[in-house]
C-alpha cells in the first residue's frame, strides 16, 4: 500500500515536471547519418551596393560520393546557411567548421561583423581556421568534385600540420588567435593569404590587419623573413635568391627592446641553421669567405627586416606584438594612440647573428 | 526495510579531511566560473590573495567553534548555545538563504549547460535532471553525503589539471599578465573584491553539518589547507585565462572557464567542455543534494523535531526549492537586467553569511563561556 | 521428546532402500542393533573399525569396546535421525537399552584441483573442493594459529547445510563477528546449495547489482583476508567461500597482484579500473557522440564514422543494442555449451557479427569494433559477478546515452557512484578506503605499493592488531 503510495507520489511529481518544461525534450536532431557537418564557409563579395556576400561549401563532406558546391547570394551569413538547408536534402551543421575562407575584397573592409556571427554560434570551435583568398575560390572548388577528392578535408589538415609544430613555412591563425590580437590594445591581427588559380590553391603571404580590415600583404621571401621575427619559429627553409643561397633548418630566436621613452626599438635574432644550397660552392672555399658569405647574409636579412618593419610603421599596424612590450609589471598601459605615435617614428635597430652549421662532404 | 533515518550517526571516525574537501569544493563551486571575466585587469589576482587572507580570518572563526564541545552534540549543542528561539530564528533566516543559494546554482549551473552543451534544450530541464538526481544522492542521508564528499573531490579535481596545457600556448606572453599594481586608467572595481569573497563562501554552512564532521581540535589546519588550495585554484585559473584572452578580450566572454575548456583538444575528443561541464556537473549536483538535505532540516528545525525523518519529507523540501527554482529561471532570468540584479544578490548574501555567521556562533560561544564560568 | 525405539525408526525408514538395519551379538553375549544409510556412510570402516572389534570384544558395553572412534549418546528420536541423515552408524545396546551414535561419513569427493574460475599463471594452485572439512584444512595449512577460530551453523530447513565462519581471534574488529553471526542465525529458507544463496541471505542490499560478499575458491585468497582482518564464511557442499567485509575494490583484486613486480601490478590494477570503464561507457560514448555531439569527434575520426555509418538503415542506438544483445547470446550461449561446441560457436559467432553483420550493411565496422573492445574488457575485471553486471550498467548507460548525450553518461556515473557510496557489506561502507577516507589505505588500492609500504592492516577494517610488522625491528 505504501509502495503504490510512493509511486503515485513519485508519477505525478514526475508529470508535473514534464508539464512545467515542456515535453520535448531535445528538439535538435544531430544523429550523424542525417546531417552534413561542412568544414568550411567561403565568403565573397561585399563589394556591391546592396551589400551582399556571397558564401558557399562543398557537400557532402567526408564521404566518397560525388561532390557539389552549395552557393548563395545572401545579405547575412546564416541567412546561407539556412538557404542551404531548403536547397540541399540533408541538413547542414556548423559544428564541425574547420576552415573560413574570406576573400580579399572582402577582408578589405573589415571582418568584424563575419566574426561576430561566428563567434556567437556555440556549435563553432575557436580553432577555426581563418584564411584571406584571392582569384576565385569556387571555380578552384568545381575542379574539385571527384568522388575521392576530399579537397575540404586536405586542406584543413594542412593547416592543422603546420600550426602543431609551430612551423613558420605558412602563417596559420585561428579565430582565437584572431581574436586576441584584435583585441589587445595596442597591437594588429594577421592572416594568411592564398591565391585560387584553377586547380591550385597556392600560400601566397601574409595580410597585414589594422584592426579588422587588411591593409597589405606581404609575400615569398619578405613572408619567410617576417617568420623569423616571432617568438621561437622553425623554418625549413629560407630561400634568398637575390643571394642565390638557402638556407634551411632555421631556428630563430628573437629578443626585441624598447627604450623606456619609446624613442627606438632593438631588434636581436639569433639564426641557426646550415646552408641547403648554393649556386657555386667556390665561394666558400676557406673560412674567411664563409665568414664573409656569413656577413653578407647578415646584412641582407637585417636590411629586408628594417624595410618591412619601416612598411609597418608606414601603416601604423603592429602584426609583430611590439606594441604588448611596452606593458611593465609597475607602469601604466599606454592607450593606442599613443603607440601609434610613437611607433611611426620609432627608430630601429636589427641586429642578425648568423650561426650557420659548416658545410662538409660538399666538393 | 530498515528504518530511515536521514539524520543518523553511526561512524565516530575523526578525520578533518571531509571538512577540507567540503570547503574546497564549496568553494569551487559557481563563481569561479564566472570569476576570471570579472577580474580582469592583472593586477585583481592580488584581490584574489586579499579575499584569501579575509576568508582565512571566517575560517579561523569557524574552527573556534569545531574545538568546543558542541557540535559534537549535534541538535542538543545549538539548543545549548542559542536556546529553543534562537534556533528557531536562525532556521528561519537561513532558509531563505539556502533557497537563495540553491536556486541561484542551479539557475546558473544550468544556464552554462544550455548555452554549451544543448543550445535546443529548455533551460528547466537542465535544472530538473541534476535536481532528480541530487534528491537521489540525499535520500542516502547525511552520513553518506559527508563522505561521499571524497568522491567527489577526486571526481573533480582532475578538472583543475586540464588548464595546465594553457601556460604553453603559442599566443601567451608574460607582458599580458602586466600591470601587477593598479596604475590602470579604470577605477579599482571594489565590487570585483566582493565577487571573490563571495566565491570564497560556503564554509559556513559547516556549522549546520557539524555534528556528522566529527569535529577535532586540528580543524583549523585542515580548513586552512582547503582554504589554500582554493585560492591557488582561483590564482592558476585567473592567471591561465588572463595569458590566454589577455586583458582586454577577456572581459567579453562571459565563461571564460567553458571557453577555455573548448580550445582544448585531444585526439579521441574534441570540445573538451562538453566533458568538463558534465564533470562539473559532479560537484554541483553533491552541493545540490546538501543544500537539499539542510533545506528539510531547516524546515523541520521549525517545526516538529521529534517526529522521525521521512524520504517522502525530504522530497517535499526538494520539491518546494524547485518550486522558488523553476519560475525563477523561467520568468526572473532575463539575460542583462535580472541575471545582474540575481548575481548582485546571490554575491551580498553569500559575503553576508560567510562573515555574519561564523562571527555570531564565535561571539555565542564567548558569551557562552563568559555566563558559565 | 520421543524415545528412540526400533520399531519408530524402522517405521521413518521404510521405502529406503539404502536403509539397513542389522543385529549382531558380541563374543560377550551383547545383542547388537546397528542402523545406518549404506550410501552416506564409509561401509569398509564400519567393517574394519566397528564391527569386528565390537563383535569380539569382551567388555560388556559399546564404548568400553570402542576406544578410538567418537561416541555420541543419543536421547530422543529427533537427535538420531539428525545423526543417521549426517552419516552415522546408531547402535542399540540390548542390554543397558542405550542409543550410541558414531559418525563414519563417507568422505567422497573431488580431490584438491587448480580452480578453474580464478587462474593464476604463477602461485599456489590448489582450490577448494566440495568437502567442508578439506576446505577448513586448507586453510588451517596456511595459518597454524589457535587463534583461528571455526564457529558451525546450519541453515536451510531442507539442505541442514553447515555453514563455518572463520575469523583470526583478537585481530579481527570484533564488530564484524557479531554482526555475521547475527545474520547466520537468524536465516530463514529451506534450501542452501552454494554459497552464493548464504550471502543472499546476509547482504545488507539484495537489490543491488553489485555482490557485497567475494566468493572465491582460492585458499590463499581466504588465508590472505583473514590475515588482514576478515572473515570467511565456508559452506559445505561447495567450493566457494565467501569473503565479507569487501569493498568494490576488492572486486578488481587478483591474487597474482601480490605476485607480480609491484610496478607491473600497479600498472595492471588501474588497467582494470579503466576497462571496467570502458565496458560500461564505451559503446555509450559512441551512441551519445554519434547522435548528440558530432562536433565532439576529431575531423579524422568524424571522417571514418560517417563513412562507415552513412548507409546503414538503423539509429545508432538501436544498431548498439542489437550488437550488443546479439553479442551476449553468443557469450552466454557458449557458457552452456559442452567445451568443444562452444569453440564452434566462437567462430560462427564471429564471422556472423564480424563480418556479416558489417557486409550486410546492419552494423557499422566502428561498432563492431568498439563492441569487440568492450567485450574483452569486461573480462579483465577478476570477479566473474562484476562482469555480468556491467552489462546491465552498460544498458543503463545506453540509454541515458541515447537520451541525454554525455552529459547522461555522466549523471549515470555520478548515480552509480551515489549508489556504491550508499551500499555496505556486512554494516562496512562499500567504497572504503575512498569513502569514508583512510589515506593510509591508498597504498593497496588503485595501485598495488611494495609490500615493504603495506607495514599496517587496511586501516578501514579497524583491526584490533593494527601492525603487519614487528615494531621492534623497524
Amino acid at each position: 500500500m505504501k509502495c503504490i503510495f510512493r509511486t503515485t507520489i513519485v508519477l505525478l511529481s514526475t508529470s508535473m515536471i514534464m508539464l512545467v518544461c515542456g515535453c520535448d525534450l531535445l528538439p535538435e536532431n544531430n544523429m550523424i547519418e542525417e546531417i552534413t557537418p561542412i568544414i568550411f564557409w567561403s565568403v565573397q563579395g561585399g563589394g556591391e551596393e546592396d551589400g551582399k556576400i556571397t558564401i558557399s561549401t562543398l557537400v557532402p563532406p567526408l564521404i566518397k560520393e560525388k561532390k557539389r558546391v552549395l552557393s548563395l547570394k545572401v545579405s547575412l551569413l546564416n541567412e546561407g546557411n539556412k538557404g542551404f538547408n531548403l536547397t540541399y536534402y540533408n541538413e547542414l551543421k556548423a559544428g564541425q567548421i574547420r576552415l573560413l575562407f574570406v576573400d580579399e575584397a572582402y577582408a578589405k573592409r573589415g571582418l568584424t561583423r563575419l566574426i561576430n556571427t561566428v563567434l556567437t554560434d556555440p556549435n563553432i570551435s575557436q580553432r577555426l581556421y581563418l584564411v584571406i583568398t584571392k582569384g576565385n575560390f569556387n571555380e578552384f572548388l568545381a575542379k574539385h568534385l571527384g568522388e575521392t577528392d576530399n579537397i575540404d578535408y586536405y586542406l584543413y589538415r594542412m593547416f592543422k600540420h603546420y600550426e602543431k609544430k609551430k612551423q613558420g613555412e605558412i602563417t596559420v591563425v585561428n579565430l582565437h588567435q584572431f581574436m586576441k590580437m584584435l583585441y589587445s590594445q595596442v597591437s594588429d591581427p594577421q592572416l594568411p593569404v592564398f591565391r585560387a588559380e584553377g586547380e591550385q590553391f597556392l600560400y601566397e603571404g601574409t595580410a597585414f590587419f589594422d584592426r579588422d580590415s587588411m591593409v597589405t600583404e606581404i609575400r615569398g621571401k619578405d613572408d619567410q623573413i617576417i617568420q623569423l621575427l616571432y617568438r621561437d619559429r622553425f623554418v625549413r627553409y629560407l630561400v634568398l635568391p637575390d643571394l642565390a643561397v638557402t638556407l634551411g633548418h632555421i631556428r630563430a630566436r628573437t629578443r626585441k627592446k624598447l627604450t623606456p621613452d619609446l624613442s627606438s626599438l632593438s631588434i636581436e635574432i639569433d639564426v641557426k641553421g646550415r646552408i641547403d644550397e648554393l649556386n657555386s660552392l667556390a665561394r666558400i672555399e676557406d673560412n674567411f669567405q664563409y665568414a664573409a658569405l656569413t656577413r653578407k647574409i647578415e646584412r641582407y636579412l637585417e636590411e629586408n627586416v628594417i624595410r618591412l618593419l619601416s612598411q609597418m610603421q608606414k601603416l601604423q599596424i603592429d602584426p609583430l606584438q611590439i606594441g604588448e612590450l611596452t606593458a611593465k609589471p609597475f607602469s601604466k598601459p599606454i592607450t593606442r594612440a599613443t603607440w601609434d605615435r610613437h611607433w611611426s617614428t620609432m627608430k630601429i635597430n636589427v641586429k642578425v647573428r648568423l650561426h650557420l652549421e659548416p658545410l662538409t662532404k660538399v666538393k | 526495510m530498515q528504518a530511515i533515518s536521514l539524520f543518523r550517526k553511526t561512524s565516530h571516525q575523526e578525520s578533518g579531511f571531509y571538512a577540507l574537501f567540503l570547503t574546497n569544493r564549496i568553494q569551487m563551486l559557481y563563481y569561479m566560473i564566472v570569476m576570471p571575466s570579472a577580474l580582469v585587469q592583472p593586477y585583481m589576482l592580488l584581490a584574489i590573495v586579499a579575499m584569501g587572507i579575509a576568508s582565512q580570518f571566517c575560517l579561523y572563526m569557524l574552527s573556534k567553534w569545531f574545538v568546543t564541545p558542541y557540535p559534537a552534540q549535534g541538535y542538543q549543542g545549538f539548543e545549548r548555545l542559542f536556546g529553543k528561539t534562537g534556533i528557531k530564528i536562525l532556521a528561519l533566516v537561513s532558509l531563505p538563504l539556502l533557497l537563495l543559494k540553491f536556486s541561484f546554482i542551479s539557475v546558473s549551473y544550468a544556464d552554462i549547460m544550455q548555452k554549451f552543451v544543448f543550445p535546443s534544450m529548455d533551460r528547466e530541464w537542465h535544472i530538473v535532471f541534476p535536481f532528480i538526481l541530487s534528491c537521489y544522492l540525499a535520500l542516502f542521508g547525511m552520513e553518506n553525503m559527508v563522505r561521499f564528499v571524497t568522491v567527489v573531490f577526486f571526481g573533480t579535481i582532475w578538472i583543475f589539471f586540464l588548464y595546465i596545457p594553457f601556460f604553453s600556448v603559442q599566443s601567451n606572453s608574460i607582458h599580458d599578465l602586466y600591470p601587477l599594481i593598479p596604475i590602470g586608467p579604470e577605477p579599482f572595481a571594489w565590487k570585483s573584491l566582493l565577487l571573490v569573497f563571495s566565491s570564497l563562501s560556503g564554509p559556513e554552512f559547516l556549522i549546520a553539518i557539524s555534528y556528522w564532521l566529527n569535529p577535532q581540535r586540528k580543524m583549523l589546519k585542515y580548513l586552512t589547507i582547503a582554504n589554500a588550495i582554493s585560492v591557488g585554484e582561483y590564482l592558476f585559473i585567473s592567471i591561465a585565462s588572463l595569458l590566454f584572452y589577455g586583458s582586454k578580450y577577456l572581459p567579453t566572454i562571459k565563461y571564460p572557464n567553458v571557453e577555455m575548456g573548448r580550445y582544448l583538444q585531444s585526439p579521441i575528443f574534441e570540445r573538451v567542455d562538453i566533458i568538463l561541464i558534465s564533470a562539473y556537473m559532479f560537484s554541483f549536483l553533491y552541493s545540490i543534494a546538501l543544500f537539499v538535505l539542510m533545506i528539510y532540516g531547516a524546515s523541520r528545525l521549525l517545526g516538529k523535531t521529534k517526529t522521525s525523518t521521512t524520504r517522502i519529507g525530504l522530497i517535499v523540501s526538494g520539491c518546494v526549492a524547485m518550486a522558488v527554482t523553476i519560475p525563477i529561471s523561467k520568468w526572473f532570468w532575463e539575460p542583462g537586467l535580472e541575471q545582474a540584479v540575481w548575481l548582485d544578490l546571490q554575491m551580498w548574501a553569500g559575503s553576508a553569511t560567510y562573515l555574519l555567521f561564523p562571527l555570531l556562533i564565535w561571539i555565542a560561544i564567548k558569551r557562552k563561556a563568559r555566563t558559565t564560568s | 521428546m520421543t524415545t528412540i525405539s526400533i520399531e519408530a525408526l524402522k517405521q521413518r525408514l521404510a521405502l529406503m532402500e539404502d536403509a539397513e538395519v542389522i543385529v549382531r551379538e558380541t563374543a560377550d553375549g551383547l545383542r547388537l542393533t546397528f542402523i545406518y544409510l549404506g550410501s552416506l556412510i564409509d561401509q569398509e570402516r564400519l567393517n574394519e573399525s566397528i564391527l569386528e572389534p565390537l563383535v569380539r570384544s569382551f567388555q560388556n558395553s559399546v564404548e568400553k569396546s570402542l576406544t578410538t572412534a567418537k561416541i555420541s549418546s543419543l536421547s530422543n528420536l529427533e537427535q538420531a535421525f539428525q545423526y543417521l541423515m549426517k552419516g552415522s552408524v546408531l547402535i542399540h545396546d540390548s542390554s543397558s537399552g542405550r542409543w550410541n551414535a558414531i559418525m563414519l561419513p563417507n568422505s567422497l569427493g573431488r580431490s584438491i584441483e587448480t580452480s578453474e574460475t580464478e587462474t593464476i599463471m604463477f602461485g599456489p594452485k590448489d582450490s577448494f573442493s566440495e568437502l567442508l572439512e578439506q576446505n577448513i584444512l586448507l586453510i588451517r595449512r596456511r595459518l597454524p594459529l589457535t587463534a583461528l577460530k571455526t564457529e558451525r551453523f546450519s541453515v536451510g530447513s531442507l539442505t541442514q547445510t553447515t555453514v563455518v565462519l572463520m575469523y583470526i581471534d583478537g585481530l579481527i574488529n570484533p564488530e564484524f563477528v557479531e554482526v555475521a553471526k547475527s545474520k547466520l542465525s537468524s536465516i530463514d529458507f529451506d534450501m542452501f546449495l552454494d554459497s552464493s544463496h548464504v550471502a543472499a541471505f546476509m547482504e545488507d542490499h539484495y537489490h543491488s547489482i553489485f555482490p557485497q560478499y567475494l566468493q572465491t575458491d582460492r585458499p590463499d585468497s581466504c588465508a590472505y583476508a583473514l590475515g588482514i582482518g576478515k572473515l570467511v564464511i565456508l559452506v559445505n557442499n561447495t567450493p566457494f567461500a565467501l569473503i565479507a567485509p569487501i569493498t568494490l575494490f576488492h572486486l578488481f583484486q587478483s591474487p597474482e597482484d601480490y605476485i607480480n613486480r609491484w610496478l607491473v601490478a600497479s600498472f595492471l590494477r588501474p588497467l582494470r579500473y579503466l576497462s571496467f570503464l570502458l565496458s560500461i561507457t564505451l559503446i555509450p560514448l559512441y551512441v551519445a557522440l554519434t547522435t548528440h555531439h558530432y562536433q565532439m569527434l576529431p575531423l579524422q575520426i568524424l571522417y571514418v564514422i560517417i563513412e562507415s555509418r552513412s548507409k546503414l538503415p538503423l539509429s545508432p542506438f538501436w544498431e548498439a543494442l542489437i550488437i550488443l544483445v546479439t553479442l551476449e547470446i553468443i557469450k552466454e550461449a557458449s557458457l552452456r555449451m559442452p567445451t568443444k561446441t562452444s569453440q564452434n560457436l566462437g567462430v560462427i559467432g564471429g564471422i556472423v557479427i564480424g563480418q556479416a553483420a558489417v557486409a550486410a550493411g546492419f552494423a557499422s565496422k566502428v561498432l563492431i569494433v568498439l563492441a569487440g573492445i568492450s567485450a574483452i574488457s569486461t573480462f579483465l575485471v577478476p570477479n566473474y559477478l562484476v562482469t555480468k553486471s556491467s552489462l546491465l550498467l552498460q544498458f543503463m548507460f545506453l540509454i541515458l546515452a541515447s537520451y541525454l548525450g554525455v552529459p547522461g553518461i555522466l549523471l549515470g556515473l555520478v548515480g552509480m557512484l551515489a549508489h556504491l557510496n550508499g551500499l555496505t557489506s556486512l554494516n562496512q561502507p562499500y567504497l572504503a578506503p575512498v569513502s569514508p577516507f583512510y589515506w593510509r589505505d591508498w597504498v593497496d588500492l588503485f595501485v598495488r605499493g611494495p609490500l615493504h609500504a603495506m607495514r599496517n592492516r587496511p586501516e578501514a577494517l579497524r583491526p584490533l592488531n593494527k601492525y603487519r610488522m614487528n615494531r621492534r625491528s623497524k
